[in-house]
C-alpha cells in the first residue's frame, strides 16, 4: 500500500472510531468531558512512552485509558464530594493533568522521540513509516493496529450494551431503579473514549480529537430520527470528514489534522442548514391533528 | 468493606432484589432524607397494600419527588428503612418510575415504540436483544393507552397528554406492579387529564398499585382511594375525608394557605405557590 493509502486508512479509522463513541458523548451531554479526557490522557501517553520508548504500543493505549478513567473519576469526586460545579470540576482536572503531560514531555522529550507539536496537533503524515515489526516481518503502521483495536472495542461495547446505554442516556433514574449497572456502563463508555483518544492522538492530535468525537455526532444528531441511524451516520460522517480532510489538505498543502476537523465542521454546517430548511417543510407535513 | 462489596456487586450486573412472600408491596419506617442543610423527608412511615391508589399531595418542596426517588431506589434514606415486598429498594423491575415530563429530553432520537421498549431492558437482560415476546408486550402496552397508531412517531412530535401516556405504556411494558407517577397531570388540559384517569382506573382494577403526586386537592379526593399529605413529615394518610381537614391543611401549607369558609360550610383553599417551580 502506498503511503497516501495508509494515511487515508488511518484517518478513516480515526473518524469512524470517534464517530461511533462520540454519538453517546453528545447525547449524554458529555462532549466537554470527552474534551477533558482527550487532554488529560497526555501524562499517560508521556509516561507510557518513556517506559516503552514506542508510540502506539499496547502499554500506551492501556496506560492512557487508565488516566482517562482517572479523569472521569476525579471530575466526579470534585463534583459530588467537593460540591464543585461540574464544568469547574472538568476545568480543574483536565488542565492539571494536561499541563502535567506537557511538562513531562518537555522535560524528557529531548531524550526520546516524542515532541510536543506531534502530540498536540498530530502527525498523520508520518504514520506509514512507524510500522509494527514482529519477528522481522512488517505488519503495517502501528497506528492502523491501535485504531483498529479502538474501533473494534467501541463497536463491541456499543453492540453489547446498546439497550442499557440507550435507556440510561434517556432516563437514568428509571435505569437505576430497574437495576441497570449504570455506573459500570458509564465508566466503560468513558474507557472507550479514553482508548479512542489515545489511539487517535497521533493522527489528529490531543487538541483536535475532540472535533472528531463531537462534530460528526452532532451532525448525525441533527439529521437522524432514531438512535441506531444516528450512530451509523455519525461513524460515516467521521470517516467521510477524515477522507475529505486528507484530500483537501493534500491539494492545498496544509495541516491534515486541521483540514479533517474543518471538513467535519463543514459537514456539520451543511447538515444544520439542511435541517433548518427542511424543518418548516416537515412541520407542514405533520400538522395533522395531534389526537388526544 | 462489606458495603464496598455490596456496591461492587451492584455495579457489575443488573441487580435484582427478590420479593418476600406476604410482605406489603411498600413499607417505609421512619424514613429521613437530607440534602446539605435541608431535610427533604423526616420520620415518614407508612404501608401500602397491593392495588391501592394513592394521591400524594403537599406544597412544593414537600418531598414528593424525593419520596418517589427513595422508593425507586435512586436516592438513599439517611435513616429508616424502605422495603419493597419486604426487600431493599434497588433493582426492582416491578417498580415503574415515571418522572415529570420536564425531566426528559424529548428530542432524544427515538420513536414511541422504541421508548416503550426501554421498559423491557431489565426483563430482556444483559447482552440480549428484544425477542418476539418483548415486542408483543410493547404492542399491548401501546394498545392499552391508545397509542398504537403513533408507534412509529418520533417522541418530540407528541402532545403532553400523549407523552404522559407513553410513560405509562413504558411502565406497562415493564410489567410494573407499583407505578410511581410524578406530577403526571401538570400542564395537561382537562381532556388529557381525563384520559390518564381512565387508564389509571383500569390499571387499578387489575391490581396495579399506583402512587401519584399532584397539586390539586380536589382531584386527589375525587379520583384516588387514599390521600397522603406530605410536608417533609407525613401529616395524614388514609381516606380523603380524614386527611384533607382544615387542621392538616394549615400544617401542610402554613403561611401560604388562604382559607375561606363559605356560608354553606364549604372550605376554600388555595396554595399560592406557583406550579412546577420545585
Amino acid at each position: 500500500m502506498s503511503a497516501a493509502a495508509w494515511i487515508l486508512l488511518t484517518g478513516a479509522l480515526t473518524g469512524v472510531a470517534c464517530g461511533l463513541i462520540g454519538s453517546f458523548l453528545v447525547l449524554r451531554r458529555m462532549a466537554m468531558l470527552g474534551d477533558a479526557i482527550s487532554h488529560a490522557v497526555l501524562p499517560g501517553i508521556a509516561i507510557a512512552f518513556l517506559l516503552t520508548g514506542a508510540r502506539q504500543s499496547a502499554t500506551m493505549l492501556i496506560g492512557a485509558a487508565l488516566v482517562g478513567l482517572l479523569t472521569v473519576f476525579l471530575v466526579d469526586v470534585l463534583h459530588r464530594r467537593g460540591r464543585l460545579q461540574h464544568d469547574a470540576s472538568i476545568g480543574v482536572t483536565f488542565t492539571f493533568l494536561f499541563a502535567l503531560g506537557v511538562i513531562l514531555i518537555s522535560l524528557f522529550g529531548r531524550y526520546v522521540d516524542l515532541d510536543q507539536d506531534c502530540v498536540l496537533f498530530g502527525e498523520i503524515a508520518f504514520v506509514p513509516w512507524d510500522t509494527w515489526i514482529v519477528g522481522g516481518s512488517d505488519l503495517g503502521p502501528r497506528a492502523i493496529w491501535s485504531l483498529g483495536a479502538a474501533l473494534f472495542v467501541n463497536a463491541l461495547f456499543i453492540l453489547l450494551f446498546y439497550k442499557e446505554l440507550k435507556l440510561m442516556t434517556f432516563d437514568s433514574v428509571l435505569a437505576r431503579s430497574m437495576g441497570v449497572p449504570v455506573t459500570a456502563v458509564h465508566y466503560g463508555l468513558m474507557g472507550c473514549v479514553a482508548l479512542t483518544t489515545v489511539a487517535a492522538f497521533e493522527s489528529v492530535g490531543a487538541i483536535l480529537v475532540v472535533a472528531m468525537l463531537v462534530v460528526p455526532a452532532a451532525a448525525a444528531y441533527v439529521l437522524s430520527e432514531r438512535l441506531g441511524v444516528m450512530i451509523a451516520l455519525s461513524a460515516l460522517i467521521g470517516g467521510l470528514s477524515a477522507i475529505l480532510g486528507f484530500l483537501s489538505a493534500a491539494a492545498l498543502n496544509v495541516s491534515i489534522a486541521g483540514m479533517m476537523a474543518v471538513a467535519a465542521g463543514a459537514i456539520f454546517a451543511a447538515a444544520f442548514v439542511y435541517h433548518t430548511i427542511r424543518r418548516p417543510l416537515r412541520a407542514r407535513r405533520i400538522t395533522e391533528p395531534i389526537t388526544e | 468493606m462489606s458495603t464496598f462489596l455490596q456496591k461492587l456487586s451492584r455495579t457489575v450486573g443488573h441487580h435484582f432484589s427478590p420479593h418476600v412472600h406476604g410482605a406489603p408491596i411498600l413499607r417505609l419506617r421512619d424514613v429521613r432524607v437530607e440534602y446539605e442543610q435541608t431535610v427533604a423527608l423526616d420520620n415518614v412511615s407508612f404501608e401500602i397494600q397491593r392495588g391501592d391508589r394513592v394521591a400524594v399531595v403537599g406544597p412544593n418542596g414537600a418531598g414528593k419527588s424525593t419520596l418517589f426517588k427513595v422508593i425507586a431506589g435512586v436516592e438513599r434514606a439517611s435513616a429508616g428503612t424502605v422495603e419493597i415486598f419486604g426487600n431493599e429498594p434497588e433493582g426492582h423491575i416491578c417498580i415503574g418510575y415515571v418522572p415529570q415530563r420536564s425531566q426528559i429530553d424529548w428530542n432524544f432520537p427515538v420513536n414511541v415504540a422504541d421508548m416503550v421498549m426501554m421498559g423491557r431492558v431489565s426483563k430482556i437482560g444483559l447482552f440480549r436483544q428484544p425477542r418476539r415476546e418483548d415486542r408483543e408486550h410493547v404492542r399491548r402496552a401501546l394498545e392499552q393507552v391508545g397509542l398504537t397508531d403513533l408507534a412509529k412517531r418520533r417522541i418530540n412530535r407528541l402532545s403532553g397528554g400523549q407523552q404522559q401516556r407513553i410513560f405509562i405504556a413504558r411502565a406497562l411494558a415493564q410489567e410494573a406492579e407499583l407505578l410511581l407517577l410524578d406530577e403526571p397531570f401538570m400542564g395537561l388540559d382537562a381532556a388529557a387529564q381525563q384520559s390518564i384517569f381512565e387508564i389509571l382506573e383500569r390499571l387499578g382494577t387489575r391490581g396495579v398499585t399506583i402512587l401519584v403526586s399532584l397539586h390539586d386537592l380536589n382531584m386527589a379526593s375525587k379520583h384516588f382511594g387514599k390521600v397522603m399529605l406530605l410536608r417533609s413529615r407525613l401529616l395524614g394518610y388514609g381516606a380523603a375525608a380524614g386527611v384533607i381537614t382544615a387542621e392538616h391543611l394549615v400544617a401542610a401549607y402554613g403561611a401560604h394557605l388562604h382559607m375561606v369558609k363559605t356560608a354553606d360550610g364549604a372550605l376554600m383553599v388555595s396554595d399560592t405557590h406557583c406550579e412546577g417551580c420545585e
